[in-house]
């Protein structure tokens, strides 16, 4: 197995799930990765793997959501569509599903960008220092960032739970 | 040493202090009551996290709503009303259902029961998530990638001070239980503060754990369905035991009325109004001596039938050590719905008393037994059957459904206790409910 096929195989999947976590968006997690795995084989060496694939594909997230806006239009025409199919054959497990998870989005939207980062690597098993490394921040400040992203994440998801029993109950 | 932040404490969980921090950290921990009450909220968070942010995960193409979307929401909520219709989620839009209704009636019934079928996914992925320190449902997901995930693990813990690999292992198994191999318990001083005592220490043991309280509680009965599936195989309905309205139309014709079934030395199947039960064969350890069933008759008939059958008792114990705890009746605390049921609904399924039967339906692919109201209760409306069984150790899940809505309780089972979760889903209205369930033991008394 060479360099380059050891480290897809090693954080492909990881990648994509944090990105897919990110971007609600497995297509465009699976391109980003893609596109990050590219730069990785270009690059002729690398320190910290994981730490530098995570930056990049940050970077990578950043920069196309600043230049691309009119791609992503694209990709929720094409998410209708596909709800529009899915629709034909509903089952109660995706819906259940589909509303946690619907709720578990808002909750990680109403995180600021760098708590939201620090624990999607971090549930991806990036330690203090990947993870320090990979925002620009200093590893002491990691613990707090952690502790009040999970603290956060929680309470915006029970609340989004509530307000949504409360919403149907008034209906 | 002070009373450590929440981001050392998270950190030491993490598995992220220095050697001398964790020292510092544990032997404080070792004394202070305060931090250890600390210590459990940060891992209750933790864990609460890790699940949430698993929602995210393996939910089709679609489904998932763009950040977009979001922003629709907010806005809308920020004016008010205003778009209302466009913010409500896809589910609860009247169009989708008016155009997805029947097929979803139709597929309820069926996914619920096949679903009940399944004990190793999802019947960890109703276990209370919390106890578990992780969303169960991920473990599907996360066991596809787990060799990645340990390598990952494997050498990020390599890299570490051999002093803290311990408890570096240790975090990470907290934050997801299928990430690590092993699980080093901290020292005894810190465990009070552990809200997962029985946290599996990985999905293998998890696996292993569900699998084997599948075969304590239906192992027996492999032999004796096989039997059944040779002996009569025309007999063996199609599974849609929930009163798939075709398999209820087509029982119907040729349905013996209000049977009550009596020991039988071949499988017997009784076939009424789209309900199956059975005794299965004599020569089955387990239910050769076991209450007779009592077969689906009218209401009237059955409550006619009751009071004799209830005396009637298991005489030896026919069941996993869980079985046999969680069979009897059972008073039923449910607190309020989420969201609520509005007060014209009066379908709900669940009964105030339940009783938890040893009987055996045919469809019983996974050690289901029968669950009916208790003796004194109102017997379960026409159309309405409900099943139970063990979906791990010390776990139940009990299902009751109609061909339009089912409700499953999955529940802890304790010495004369059960608590855990219900969930009500509504094929009317398309919304799932729920609610947190405790019981205790009630006897099976019978009204005269």
């Amino acid at each position: 197995m060479d360099a380059a096929e050891r480290l897809f195989r090693t954080y492909h999947a990881t990648l994509v799930r944090y990105l897919t976590r990110r971007l609600g968006d497995r297509d465009w997690a699976e391109e980003v990765a893609q596109e990050t795995f590219v730069r990785a084989l270009r690059q002729r060496e690398i320190v910290n793997e994981r730490a530098w694939l995570f930056t990049v594909a940050n970077n990578l997230v950043r920069d196309e959501a600043r230049q691309d806006s009119r791609r992503r239009r694209h990709l929720t025409l094409l998410r209708e569509e596909a709800r529009a199919q899915e629709l034909a054959e509903p089952e109660p497990t995706s819906l259940e599903r589909a509303q946690e998870a619907a709720i578990a989005r808002r909750a990680v939207e109403a995180l600021t960008e760098r708590d939201r980062l620090a624990l999607l690597m971090r549930e991806e098993g990036l330690d203090y220092p990947e993870i320090a490394s990979a925002l620009g921040l200093s590893v002491g400040s990691i613990g707090t960032t952690l502790s009040r992203a999970r603290k956060r994440l929680v309470e915006a998801y029970e609340a989004l739970q509530r307000r949504a029993g409360d919403g149907h109950a008034a209906s | 040493m002070q009373h450590p932040d929440e981001g050392t404490i998270h950190g030491w969980l993490d598995g992220a202090l220095t050697p001398e921090e964790t020292s510092a950290i544990e032997s404080h921990l070792a004394t202070c009551a305060e931090c250890g009450a600390a210590v459990a909220e940060a891992r209750g968070l933790r864990a609460a996290a890790t699940r949430i942010l698993s929602a995210l995960d393996d939910v089709p193409a679609g489904v998932v709503p763009a950040p977009d979307y979001f922003a629709d929401v907010r806005a809308a909520e920020a004016a008010g009303r205003a778009s209302r219709r466009a913010a409500r989620p896809l589910w609860r839009r009247p169009g989708v259902r008016a155009a997805a209704g029947l097929i979803a009636v139709a597929a309820l019934s069926w996914a619920v029961m096949r679903e009940d079928r399944a004990p190793t996914r999802e019947g960890t992925s109703l276990a209370a998530p919390d106890t578990l320190g992780m969303d169960p449902a991920a473990a599907t997901t996360e066991s596809t990638q787990a060799t990645t995930r340990q390598e990952a693990v494997s050498a990020r813990d390599a890299a570490l001070p051999t002093s803290s690999k311990a408890r570096a292992g240790d975090g990470q198994t907290a934050s997801g239980a299928a990430k690590t191999t092993a699980r080093p318990q901290p020292p005894a001083a810190h465990r009070a503060p552990e809200p997962a005592p029985e946290a599996y220490a990985d999905q293998e043991t998890r696996l292993r754990r569900v699998e084997e309280a599948r075969r304590a509680d239906s192992g027996v009965d492999l032999q004796s369905r096989a039997a059944v599936t040779s002996s009569a195989p025309s007999s063996v309905p199609p599974p849609a035991t929930a009163g798939g309205v075709a398999g209820g139309a087509a029982a119907r014709t040729n349905a013996p009325q209000g049977a009550i079934m009596a020991e039988a030395p071949v499988p017997r199947i009784v076939i009424e109004r789209g309900y199956v039960d059975s005794v299965l064969a004599a020569d089955s350890l387990e239910t050769a001596d076991a209450t007779p069933a009592i077969g689906r008759a009218p209401a009237a008939q059955r409550r006619a039938a009751a009071p004799q059958l209830e005396r009637v008792e298991s005489p030896r114990p026919a069941g996993s050590p869980t079985t046999m705890r969680a069979q009897g009746c059972w008073l039923l605390e449910t607190s309020e719905w989420s969201p609520r049921f509005r007060s014209t609904d009066t379908l709900r399924l669940l009964p105030r008393r339940i009783e938890l039967r040893l009987d055996r339906g045919v469809a019983d692919e996974a050690g289901e037994r029968l669950v009916r109201p208790a003796p004194a209760e109102p017997a379960f409306a026409m159309g309405t059957t409900g099943i139970w069984r063990v979906i791990a150790t010390n776990q139940i899940r009990l299902t009751i459904a109609t061909h339009e809505r089912w409700t499953t309780v999955t529940m802890t089972v304790g010495e004369d206790s059960l608590s855990g979760t219900a969930r009500a889903y509504s094929g009317v209205d398309r919304l799932l409910r729920r609610a947190a369930v405790s019981a205790r033991r009630v006897v099976c008394r019978t009204e005269p």
